[in-house]
């Protein structure tokens, strides 16, 4: 165990990068003014209940437990007969599948929210998503940055590079790309491995005028009252198309969030975030998919305070 | 470590396929791999037990395959078959 897990470990790049002088986390921003009468139709829309007007979206009704369904195997493996039932299996996926496909991903906030394409040191490639927390920085996980334990010769590190693409639509790129070398994570996630310090952020060398999230170290009992919204690009739909659901935050640790909010492979680095008095701030960073619930790094104030350096 | 090669019905590699986990004994990150030139893929494991796969390509219908992990590495074929598009 490293005594300072959330020690910054870096990878430079061929990008010069200047530190933060903000003093907080940038309040959310869409990148251009926006009429105060669609904010507040969009406040309505979502009947304070802390979601997104997405059309066609329904959070699902019940409890956590109500929405459990025991995991469905294709066929019983062969391997049961030699090694017995398997033990209970992780579905990212859970109960009723109620991921809304994102219409219009062109605009705020779902600009904000970007579609990764990563290069790892052994050439391999990689899907996942991210969210802008300033004009030039990328939030996602930290194993969409950095490979560790992956088995293979060659391939844990640094990612080589990462295409970066907000707003997203399948083929279409509304705001064009870029493609980075330059990333942040913590000594945690890129020396220990610790899921619990897995997240970092992707340096663009230009800025992107598509608005961002703040980001904010909310109380167990704030967490716990808190709908998480997720957005991402998750691989097992069309290919990059973005998908949208939200459910109640299920369980917190100091360093976990852990929630039933669908998503699929692809969606590492998605932010979870609260939508509240029309404002935006990520809480935690989806990570993994899990046997009851899925689960992302926390926002605590040890993440604010290396995101606050981090953010250009 | 579960590694395969993904093609088509006429033996073709296919590449830029989506490989991901639907199901795992353990929590694994959410991440999906893209199948290279060669068709092949590699995902690491973090324990043994029963694993499920996705795999999708655009004009191809998903393919899900369960895989059994009890020793280092499994290595898996998988077909995809076009949807007729």
């Amino acid at each position: 165990m490293l005594d300072a897990p959330h020690m910054p470990d870096f990878s430079e790049g061929d990008l010069v990068t200047r530190d933060s002088d903000r003093p907080q986390s940038s309040p959310p921003s869409e990148g251009r003014a926006e009429a105060a009468a669609a904010l507040q139709l969009e406040a309505l829309r979502s009947g304070g209940k802390g979601l997104e007007d997405v059309d066609g979206y329904v959070r699902a009704a019940g409890s956590v437990a109500d929405l459990m369904t025991p995991p469905s195997v294709d066929l019983p493996d062969a391997g049961e007969a030699s090694f017995g039932p398997p033990r209970p299996q992780a579905e990212t996926v859970h109960g009723v599948d109620d991921r809304t496909q994102v219409g219009d991903p062109s605009v705020y906030p779902w600009r904000a929210q970007c579609s990764l394409s990563m290069t790892a040191a052994d050439g391999s490639g990689w899907i996942g998503s991210g969210t802008f927390i300033g004009p030039r920085t990328v939030l996602t996980a930290g194993h969409c940055v950095f490979v560790k334990n992956s088995g293979v010769p060659g391939r844990d590190g640094w990612m080589t590079s990462i295409h970066v693409m907000p707003g997203r639509n399948g083929a279409s790129l509304p705001y064009g790309s870029q493609t980075s070398s330059t990333f942040r994570s913590v000594t945690g996630w890129t020396v220990s491995g610790n899921q619990e310090y897995d997240y970092g952020v992707i340096i663009l060398p230009a800025t992107f005028n598509v608005g961002w999230l703040g980001y904010w170290s909310l109380s167990d009992a704030e967490l716990l009252a808190t709908t998480g919204n997720i957005a991402g690009y998750p691989g097992d739909k069309p290919a990059g198309t973005m998908w949208y659901a939200a459910r109640q935050i299920a369980a917190v640790s100091p360093r976990k969030v852990h929630y039933d909010i669908d998503s699929a492979g692809g969606q590492s680095g998605s932010a979870v975030y609260r939508f509240l008095n029309n404002e935006r701030h990520v809480i935690a960073v989806h990570a993994y998919g899990g046997a009851t619930t899925n689960s992302g790094t926390r926002v605590n104030n040890e993440v604010v305070t290396n995101l606050l350096a981090w953010t250009v | 470590m579960i590694a395969g090669i993904v093609h088509d019905e006429t033996g073709v590699p296919l590449e830029g396929v989506r490989v991901y986990f639907t199901q795992a004994p353990v929590a694994v990150p959410d991440v999906a791999a893209l199948t290279g030139a060669d068709g092949r893929f590699a995902l690491a494991v973090p324990a043994h037990g029963l694993y499920a796969l996705g795999c999708s390509a655009e004009g191809f219908a998903t393919v899900r395959r369960t895989v059994f992990v009890a020793g280092d590495d499994e290595v898996v074929d998988i077909v995809l078959g076009q949807t007729g598009q």
